[in-house]
């Protein structure tokens, strides 16, 4: 289960720093998506897509160094310059994300899921697929930390966007 | 040993009629004592020179302005955080400087080395458009931003107040060790230690004046003096400096030497604390690195060793002026410096900074919670002693705006009156500034930190949040009862919640109980929910709830600093997601290492829709309620949040209100409990006005959750209605929790229903 999630975690980060600006489609990212438990989800792209605003581009050049630091490991540095993003863009969801899958990679699955919760709260207009992401985040999240319940509950709510996104 | 010596010494003198013998015995004694006391001067000099570890005070910077594009950010905040930073208006971009051309700003940095990486120097153009960055340029390449350096707040100093920044010899520019070499001590590198010449010079000086007044010291003797020496003056104490300087160069290179009394002299000083070497020497008096300066600046920097205060560049410019242009031509006489450098320099200004800044502690109440973040993590020796760089969330012009707001609403007003502002930046729980009292400069009682007052109707917000979570029970639109009521208080005695102006307001709206700070009613619905839930919403808010809790909690008869309602109303600002406040972000070693960092943490402690309800009654509370006059501080309809609270005879003056990026708490009150005569709303809303009005927040814009929907409310019953029914007011309501139908609902149905027939 583990090395599962953990892979299907990397994918979430790569599509969250790449994709600071329109979520992009999911279809490539969505082969490597545990599916623990739940029904397939229907894969076609999900209807008419909402464009979300990307973080100014201050907070995007902090976001890629993030994502290089990242990528070499250095999570509390990631952490940092993401923290400085969000004080250019406090109200960026793609920015708790981020944060939100850097305190994942670091072990710190507290902090992950309430990061992720913390975006989900300010994606409102922004894609679902974002937020789908999230809870799937939240999952893994409880998941590890011993949470079954939770991380059913979480992926019950991604679910439920998708069906919610792909019906209309 | 040294005071067993000089008693020695004392006993020698003394007897007179000891028998010859006895005599010799002594002298063979002093001798072999005289052998004795060099090598232990020897040891003296080896053991403090190899294990000489400075004693580096912690530098503490405020958090850097960031620059880019779109951000927020009115000229004059970015005057006073360039101000903060000791910058020049000046041409020519030397790093730590800047030009302003209107709405333009040109600003060349001096580059810092932060815990995740080195910022270079660069210079970068600015136009502002209104209160706004509109465009960020370059000169030469660069990123979307430009991160300035942080500004030095103050120190951590050890108890005897040495403070100085380490320089290795490599980094400091020949023009300076020159013009050291050709002012004190021209035979340096071919001297052992002491200059023969000197000491004739000086001994000669002192038969004339019949005492001490002269020391022909050469570097050497100086740095001994500095490093080992006490500042008497006597005979004992000029052999023992002697010796020592012949035995530091017997055991020591000439550039050790040197680079160890370059961080040694004592340069200037400040307040309590004392500067010592060229590093700290050149920031303090040029704001610049010793690498950035000029040879008309080494030169004043030399030229000060031999007097800090008699040639104080500020205080006593002609002498400092005259005493550099003597070492610029000894300069250009040895060969230093070519004649056109000389001339240059000559008509060169002194050209120190106007006024030190950064230098003593400036924000004192905000270093003491510094100081209280770090105990929990480092031993109080370790701060004043390892060079440590803690890096801050102070902003600065937030800072200076806080205590202008503060000097201006207090102006006139009883000096008594004390005054208590914490200023945090909502989404990442940063404190931006603290104020602990009304001379924001002087060190004392820190009342943001430490002065437990009732907070009163500042609590309401727990009451009506723990009646907002229960969307079966309660909505914006109920109905509370605003009337005469009885309750026991902590000494059992009975009590009657009485309104501010002493009305009753019978049937009233509860966002309009909240808004209005109406206190019988919320008496009212807090016994109904209990106060055990309540206790629970203050746990969760951050606050530490007391163990015995009466139903005068209700109206806030409980005591908290400040900075806990800071925490409180952090929590509700930041859409119900608990941070914890944290004044420090990261400490960083001397040498750039990374040693710890206090990252963002957060926590949901409520629901997303119970707190955009709150929120919502918050809002009507500044819009039209208790917090309203604060619209004349701040731009038409921009939205913010808050709460006012007075306790009982005026004691204190509260507010917490908020913008979509920054939330303040102010506290304004007597040491000693005497009334003000201020009620939250005429006080401390007041200062919070004069505060915001400087700042550029953000206004709150908040998106309805989705669990959330506008319903419209027939405002004197509660009950669910439609637009078309005379006097309803539209409100959020959970989903699915709308309270039954008002009779104007039932009655219209029919008619509109026989009218929509018509058109069939």
């Amino acid at each position: 289960m583990t090395p599962v999630s953990r892979i299907a975690m990397f994918s979430v980060l790569v599509l969250a720093l790449a994709g600071g600006c329109a979520v992009p489609a999911g279809s490539q990212h969505h082969g490597s998506v545990p599916r623990t438990g739940t029904p397939a989800v229907p894969q076609q792209p999900a209807a008419p897509r909402q464009v979300a605003a990307p973080p100014p581009p201050a907070a995007m050049a902090l976001v890629e160094q993030a994502e290089r630091a990242s990528e070499a490991g250095r999570h509390a540095e990631a952490a940092a310059l993401l923290e400085r993003a969000l004080r250019i863009a406090p109200s960026h969801p793609v920015l708790w994300q981020n944060l939100a899958v850097v305190r994942y990679r670091e072990g710190d699955y507290v902090q992950a899921e309430q990061l992720a919760l913390r975006s989900n709260t300010l994606a409102g207009s922004y894609p679902v697929e974002l937020r789908r992401r999230n809870w799937e985040l939240i999952a893994v999240a409880r998941e590890l930390r011993g949470d079954k319940a939770g991380a059913q509950a979480a992926r019950s709510e991604g679910v439920r966007l998708q069906e919610a996104s792909t019906r209309r | 040993m040294s005071k067993r010596l000089s008693r020695r010494g004392r006993s020698a003198a003394a007897p007179r009629r000891w028998p010859l013998g006895l005599f010799l015995l002594l002298l063979l004694l002093l001798a072999a004592g005289g052998t004795g006391y060099v090598l232990w001067l020897d040891q003296q000099v080896v053991s403090q020179f190899e294990g000489k570890r400075w004693a580096l005070p912690a530098r503490v910077y405020a958090r850097p302005l960031e620059l880019y594009e779109g951000m927020q950010l009115r000229p004059e905040n970015l005057l006073v955080e360039l101000e903060a930073l000791n910058y020049r208006q000046e041409a020519g971009d030397r790093p730590g400087s800047y030009r302003r051309y209107g709405n333009a700003f040109r600003i060349t940095t001096r580059g810092f080395r932060f815990p995740d990486g080195v910022e270079p120097s660069r210079t970068v153009e600015l136009i502002f458009d209104g209160n706004r960055v509109a465009a960020l340029r370059y000169i030469g390449a660069g990123a979307p931003l430009v991160r300035l350096e942080p500004a030095l707040i103050g120190g951590i100093y050890p108890s005897h107040g040495e403070d100085r920044v380490l320089v290795r010899l490599e980094e400091v520019p020949t023009a300076l060790l020159q013009a050291l070499l050709v002012i004190e001590d021209r035979n340096y590198f071919k001297h052992s230690g002491i200059s023969w010449a000197g000491i004739a010079r000086a001994m000669y000086a002192n038969l004339r004046a019949g005492r001490v007044v002269q020391g022909g010291s050469t570097i050497t003797q100086q740095l001994v003096k500095n490093f080992y020496l006490s500042s008497e003056r006597t005979l004992r104490r000029k052999i023992n400096e002697v010796v020592m300087a012949l035995l530091l160069e017997y055991r020591y290179d000439k550039w050790e030497i040197l680079e160890a009394y370059l961080n040694e002299v004592y340069l200037a000083q400040d307040g309590g604390r004392s500067i010592h070497g060229f590093g700290l020497a050149a920031e303090y008096y040029f704001g610049r690195s010793l690498q950035q300066l000029e040879v008309h600046q080494l030169a004043l920097l030399a030229a000060l060793v031999r007097g800090p205060s008699y040639y104080h560049p500020r205080r006593h410019p002609e002498r400092a002026r005259a005493r550099r242009d003597l070492v610029l031509r000894q300069m250009a006489a040895h060969g230093a410096i070519d004649e056109s450098t000389l001339q240059r320099a000559l008509a060169a200004d002194l050209d120190v900074a106007p006024s030190p800044r950064g230098s003593s502690n400036r924000y004192p109440a905000f270093m003491e919670l510094v100081q209280q973040h770090l105990r929990r993590d480092y031993r109080p020796e370790d701060l004043s002693s390892e060079g440590l760089q803690i890096f801050t969330t102070l902003v600065p012009h937030v800072q200076e705006a806080a205590q202008r707001a503060v000097a201006r609403r207090l102006q006139g007003v009883d000096p008594r009156l004390e005054a208590a502002t914490v200023v945090v930046n909502v989404d990442d729980g940063t404190v931006a500034a603290l104020i602990g009292g009304r001379e924001p400069r002087a060190v004392g009682f820190n009342r943001a930190l430490h002065a437990r007052r009732p907070v009163g109707s500042l609590l309401k917000s727990a009451v009506y949040l723990s009646a907002l979570a229960r969307p079966a029970s309660y909505g914006l639109g109920s109905i509370l009862t605003d009337a005469p009521l009885q309750v026991k208080d902590a000494a059992g005695q009975i009590w009657q919640p009485r309104n501010y102006d002493g009305r009753f307001y019978g049937q009233v709206p509860l966002w309009r109980a909240l808004a209005n700070s109406y206190n019988a009613s919320t008496v009212a619905l807090g016994l109904e929910i209990g106060l055990r839930p309540i206790v629970d919403t203050m746990r969760r808010l951050g606050l530490q709830p007391p163990l015995r809790v009466y139903p005068s909690l209700l109206l806030g008869a409980v005591d908290y600093t400040p900075l806990e309602m800071a925490q409180m109303y952090q929590t509700i600002a930041a859409g119900g997601y608990r941070t914890p406040l944290r004044a420090v972000q990261a400490v960083m070693t001397a040498d750039g290492q990374l040693l710890q960092r206090y990252p963002l943490a957060v926590e949901r402690a409520f629901g997303t829709a119970e707190i955009y309800l709150l929120n919502h009654a918050l809002q009507e509370a500044m819009r039209s309620g208790t917090g309203r006059s604060a619209a004349r501080y701040l731009p038409r309809d921009f939205a913010v949040a808050g709460k006012t609270g007075t306790t009982d005879n005026n004691r204190d003056s509260w507010f917490a209100g908020y913008s979509a990026d920054l939330l303040a708490v102010v506290w304004l009150g007597y040491d000693d409990n005497s009334g003000t005569g201020l009620t939250g709303a005429s006080g401390a809303l007041q200062v919070w006005g004069e505060l915001f009005a400087r700042l550029d927040p953000r206004p709150l814009r908040m998106e309805l959750p989705s669990e959330l929907e506008l319903a419209w409310i027939e405002a004197s019953t509660g009950l669910s209605a439609a637009e078309y029914c005379s006097g309803a007011i539209q409100l959020p309501y959970v989903r699915g929790q709308l309270p039954p139908p008002a009779p104007c609902v039932e009655q219209a149905r029919p008619i509109r229903e026989f009218f929509r027939g018509w058109f069939r």
